[in-house]
C-alpha cells in the first residue's frame, strides 16, 4: 500500500483500486457466470431491506462456488483469490497469512433488486473484525474484497458505506441502518469493471442501494479474514464439540462444560452457550 | 436535532453544521459592530482590539478579542445554540478538569476575507498535537479544543467556505499530499483528495474539534467574506497570543461569562506586615 492507500483506508475504511482486472480477465469472468447462469438463486423479495423503505425490492440473485467451477471457469475466480493486488494490500490489512474465512460469493442486481440494511460498525465493537491502529501499524480482523465485472456509476446503488464509522464510538442511528434517513453520511462509490473494492467488513457499516441500472449488477465478494479471526463460513459446521474435539474427548461432559469446547466461531446464529456464574458461586449457563 | 443523531455526527465526522445558530437580528448586531472599528494594519489597537494576521499573509485579517468590541459579541461566549455543545464535547464536567470552570476561550476573532485570499491545509489526527486533539475516553468526550466558526455573511460557491477532511480527527497518518496544501502564501484546500466544501448562511455556525484537518476555498467572488470564530477548551488553559481581558469587560460580564474569559482567579501579592510587628 502507498502512503495515499494507506491514508484513506485508516481514514474512511474502504479503498478502491482501479484498473486491476485488464479486458481480457473481465470477459472471462463474466463468461464463466453467463455459462452457470442456471446455478444463480434468487432470495425472496426483501429479505434483506427488511424494515426499511428506502431499500425495498426484488429478492436479490446469488451465486456460491465459484470456486468449484469446472475448468476453465473456476480460474479466474482462482486467480482473484492471490491475485497481487489483494497479497500486497491485505498483508497489510490483515497481516501476513491472511487467510479466506468464506465465499467467493457473485452478487447480482437487476433494475429493482432491493438493497441490504447497513450493517457493522466501530460500536458495538467487535473484537475479531475490528480495526485497529498501534505503533505505526494497522490491523483489520475481517477485510471483504469485491471485484466489480460490470461499471457501477453514481446513483446506480450496490455497495455503500458510510466512510470513518469503523473508529465510530457510537452505535449507527436506526436511520442510518434503514437509509430512510442517513444524514447525508451514506456514500456509494462509483467503480469501474475491473476495479477492487477493499473495505473493513465489520468494522465499518456497509450495505447496499436497491439496484438502479438497466446493466445488471456483478460484483464477485471474497471474505477474507486474519489468521487468527473466525467470521463464518465452514468455521461454523466444524464448531460443534464433538467434531471440533472428537466424541470420545467430549463424551460424559456437562453441558457447561461443552460450551466451552465449541471451536471458534462467530455464533452469529447465537447457538453457542455462554457460561456465567451465580451468586452462590455456581457456574451455569446464562443464555 | 437528537442530540444522539449530533452526537453520533460529531464523533463520526469531527464537526457539526448548526444551522440558524444566530438570528437575523444577531447577525446583523454582530455586523454593525464591526462596521464601526475603522481600517486596521495588523499590529494596530481599537480599544482593547487588535489587528492580526497568520504568517501567511494571504489569510485575511483578523481581529483578535472581539468580545470586546462590545455586548453583541460578549453573548456570544455561552450562547445556547452552541454552549451545552461545545461543553459535552471538551468535557470534564465533575473532574479536576473543571476546577476553574466548564470552559476557556483562549482565542477569539472576527476575520475578513477577501477576493483571492483563503487559509491552507493543517491540524489533522496525524501527526497528534495535544492541545487540539479529539479524545474519547472513559466513556466521555475529552476533546482539547472545540471552534465555533459563526458566518455573518452567506458563505457559498465561490465565497471561500472552510473546507474539512470529515473523520481526520481520527487519522493515524499524515495527508499524502498535505505538504502541498499546508498553511502558506497563497495555500488553499480545494483540490486535496477527501476534503469538503462547508456552505453557510449568515447566522449558521460550524463546531469543529480543531483537529480536524481543515482549512478553506479561495474566495473568487467578489465582497468580503466575514466569520468569527471562538475556541473552547478546558478552563486551566491558556491564551493564544497572550492577550489579557479588560477590567472594563471583566465587570461587564455575568458570571458565567467571566469565568469562561477568565477562569483563574489571579492572587495578589501585597506587601504584609508580621503579625507582632508594632
Amino acid at each position: 500500500m502507498d502512503a495515499r492507500e494507506r491514508y484513506f483506508w485508516d481514514l474512511a475504511g474502504y479503498i478502491v483500486v482501479r484498473n486491476v482486472l485488464d479486458q481480457e480477465q473481465i470477459a472471462a469472468a463474466n463468461e464463466a457466470i453467463d455459462l452457470h447462469r442456471d446455478r444463480i438463486r434468487i432470495a425472496e423479495d426483501n429479505l434483506g431491506a427488511r424494515d426499511s423503505h428506502a431499500l425495498r425490492g426484488t429478492g436479490r440473485p446469488t451465486m456460491h462456488d465459484l470456486l468449484q467451477l469446472e475448468r476453465p471457469h473456476c480460474e479466474p475466480f482462482r486467480q482473484m483469490l492471490v491475485h497481487p493486488a489483494v497479497v500486497l494490500r491485505l498483508n497489510v490489512m490483515c497481516g501476513t497469512g491472511f487467510r479466506l474465512d468464506h465465499g467467493p460469493l457473485l452478487i447480482s442486481g437487476v433494475k429493482g433488486t432491493e438493497g441490504l440494511t447497513m450493517h457493522g460498525a466501530g460500536e458495538p465493537h467487535r473484537p475479531h473484525v475490528a480495526y485497529h491502529h498501534q505503533n505505526g501499524g494497522t490491523y483489520c480482523g475481517g477485510v471483504t474484497v469485491s471485484w466489480q465485472l460490470v461499471d457501477v456509476n453514481p446513483g446506480d446503488g450496490g455497495f455503500v458505506c458510510v466512510p470513518g464509522s469503523h473508529k465510530s464510538g457510537y452505535p449507527m442511528p436506526s436511520g442510518v441502518r434503514t437509509c430512510d434517513d442517513d444524514m447525508g453520511t451514506v456514500v456509494q462509490p462509483a467503480m469501474r469493471a475491473g476495479d477492487v473494492l477493499f473495505f473493513m467488513d465489520g468494522a465499518q457499516t456497509h450495505g447496499t442501494r436497491p439496484w438502479q441500472s438497466e446493466r445488471p449488477r456483478r460484483s464477485v465478494l471474497y471474505k477474507y479474514a486474519s489468521r487468527s479471526s473466525v467470521r463464518g463460513g465452514p468455521a461454523r459446521e466444524l464448531a460443534p464439540p464433538e467434531i471440533y474435539w472428537g466424541e470420545d474427548l467430549v463424551d460424559g461432559m456437562t453441558p457447561e462444560q461443552r460450551a466451552v469446547m465449541f471451536g471458534p466461531y462467530t455464533n452469529h446464529g447465537g447457538e453457542i452457550p455462554f457460561l456465567a456464574v451465580d451468586d452462590n458461586g455456581v457456574v451455569r449457563i446464562e443464555r | 436535532m437528537d442530540t444522539d443523531l449530533e452526537t453520533y455526527l460529531f464523533d463520526l465526522r469531527g464537526y457539526l453544521h448548526l444551522e440558524r445558530a444566530l438570528s437575523i437580528q444577531e447577525v446583523g448586531e454582530l455586523n454593525a459592530c464591526l462596521d464601526e472599528i475603522p481600517s486596521l494594519t495588523p499590529g494596530e489597537w481599537y480599544g482593547y482590539v487588535q489587528a492580526h494576521a497568520y504568517g501567511d499573509d494571504t489569510s485575511g485579517l483578523n481581529l483578535q478579542q472581539i468580545y470586546e468590541a462590545g455586548e453583541p459579541f460578549e453573548n456570544l461566549i455561552d450562547h445556547p445554540s452552541w454552549f451545552e455543545r461545545v461543553k459535552c464535547f471538551v468535557g470534564g464536567e465533575g473532574s479536576f478538569d473543571y476546577h476553574h470552570g466548564p470552559l476557556f476561550i483562549d482565542e477569539n476573532f472576527a476575520n475578513f476575507r477577501e477576493p483571492g485570499e483563503a487559509i491552507g491545509l493543517h491540524s489533522g489526527g496525524f501527526p497528534p498535537i495535544l492541545r487540539n486533539q479529539f479524545r474519547y475516553h472513559g466513556g466521555r468526550f475529552m476533546c482539547g479544543q472545540i471552534n465555533i466558526l459563526m458566518a455573518l455573511t452567506d458563505i457559498g460557491p465561490g465565497d471561500g467556505g472552510t473546507m474539512v477532511i470529515p473523520g481526520s480527527h481520527k487519522s493515524n497518518f499524515k495527508h499524502p499530499h498535505f505538504d502541498r496544501h499546508r498553511m502558506a502564501r497563497d495555500a488553499t484546500v480545494e483540490g486535496i483528495e477527501g476534503a469538503v466544501e462547508i456552505h453557510m448562511a449568515a447566522g449558521d455556525a460550524l463546531l469543529f474539534v480543531d483537529g480536524i484537518s481543515h482549512g478553506s476555498a479561495r474566495r473568487s467572488n467578489t465582497g468580503t467574506r466575514r466569520v468569527v470564530v471562538y475556541r473552547y477548551g478546558p478552563s486551566w488553559g491558556n491564551f493564544r497570543h497572550g492577550y489579557q481581558p479588560s477590567p472594563e469587560l471583566l465587570q461587564r460580564l455575568t458570571p458565567q461569562r467571566r469565568r469562561i474569559v477568565q477562569p483563574q482567579q489571579l492572587l495578589t501579592r501585597e506587601p504584609q506586615e508580621r503579625a507582632d510587628s508594632t
